[in-house]
């Protein structure tokens, strides 16, 4: 289970089709995270500006 | 009854004005204009207008029919819907971008506008209609791009890698709707694509060409700047008439997965930029050792350097292998 970055909800997202670089919301603040890992899995603060 | 019909109105409006909002936030190029119609009885909602993808029309359209008890009809145009079944370039995949997945362009789309770039120019196509954060460059030697909507000052267009941008209309030249798109080479996802080991000495020799003298420029991808991405388009378009989608975080879903040891010339190397929530891209070299040619924002320009000194501000890399060479 990993946590939101922002708040610290857990995210209950299905993990089994996502890929890197996928963005998923937290449920309970709604910000932008962004999948770096798959396995094990882990997100990150999804920013705009990427390079 | 006028003042039920207000309300009704000021609700449609309101979450309208909401939903453009939260899309504007997200993706800063959708369009979201609608214009609603209430009858003086209140008992009939038209909505018009222009929203940039299918997923914005049905989220407006579930979200006014929970609000309101009327019958609701619309007119509303998805501008990157396709019309034209009979494209002549059916083989033309989608592609996948932040805002979704995105149609390829069809000739015969509503019939809009086409462009391209003027003969020696670059246009420069914004995130915004602000015409605010480069997104990307048109070169001259691009395919034409259809234009989804022109006003007066701006117009809104969509290019052969599926990017959806804002342009000054003076920058570009409008042409006659062409009868066929060139033919081009694209990628899919869990696939690689063929080609010759003469291909893959282009493809080298194009990336060679940009070592050392073409800066980083966010947002480029034209010979007098590019981004990281933005030179992996240059180099795979010129070198194997392919066509990659322009944001790293959408090239890492083509190609098939390798580990980076495995990785042979041609294929791509992808990593976050340490110490920032940002990807990057380079692609392999065909010299000795294990060579990486990128746009380096550390150094503000193309470089080619080691594995080993590439991983001093690169980290959580991984490959993508996008070229099988096949002999003859």
């Amino acid at each position: 289970m990993t946590s939101c970055v922002e708040c610290g909800h857990n995210l209950s997202v299905p993990q089994e089709n996502l890929y890197v670089g996928e963005l998923v919301q937290c449920a309970n603040c709604g910000v932008d995270l962004e999948v770096i890992s798959t396995n094990p899995f882990h997100v990150e603060l999804f920013e705009e500006e990427e390079k | 009854m006028n003042s039920i019909r207000e309300a009704v109105l000021e609700t449609v409006i309101e979450l309208i004005g909401s939903l453009r909002k939260s899309y504007q936030e997200r993706y800063g190029t959708a369009i979201f204009e609608i214009q609603t119609e209430l009858d003086q009885t209140g008992r009939h909602l038209h909505l018009s207008g222009d929203v940039l993808l299918e997923k914005q029309k049905t989220e407006l359209m579930d979200g006014v029919k929970r609000i309101v008890s009327v019958p609701v009809t619309e007119a509303i145009t998805v501008l990157t819907e396709k019309t034209n079944p009979e494209d002549p370039n059916p083989s033309r995949p989608g592609f996948w971008n932040r805002l979704g997945w995105i149609q390829p362009r069809w000739i015969g789309n509503r019939g809009g506008a086409w462009g391209r770039a003027k003969s020696g120019e670059v246009i420069n196509v914004f995130r915004t209609s602000a015409l605010k954060n480069l997104s990307t460059q048109v070169n001259p030697f691009d395919d034409p791009f259809s234009v989804l909507k022109e006003m007066d000052s701006l117009c809104l267009i969509q290019l052969e890698d599926g990017t959806i941008g804002w342009i000054r209309p003076d920058e570009m030249e409008k042409i006659p709707e062409p009868l066929q798109l060139p033919d081009r080479n694209f990628l899919k996802s869990g696939e690689t694509v063929p080609v010759s080991p003469e291909t893959l000495e282009g493809i080298m020799a194009e990336a060679k060409t940009f070592v050392g003298k073409t800066p980083y420029l966010f947002g480029g991808r034209a010979p007098e700047g590019v981004d990281c991405s933005g030179l992996i388009q240059l180099i795979y378009l010129q070198g194997a008439n392919l066509i990659f989608p322009k944001h790293t975080r959408d090239q890492m879903r083509y190609g098939i997965d390798r580990s980076v040891s495995d990785l042979e010339p041609g294929d791509l190397l992808f990593a976050r930029v340490k110490e920032k929530n940002v990807w990057h891209v380079a692609v392999r070299t065909d010299d000795p050792g294990f060579g990486l040619i990128h746009a380096s924002l550390q150094q503000k320009k193309v470089i080619q350097e080691s594995l080993e000194d590439f991983s001093k501000s690169y980290h959580r890399l991984f490959g993508k292998k996008v070229l099988t060479v096949t002999q003859p």
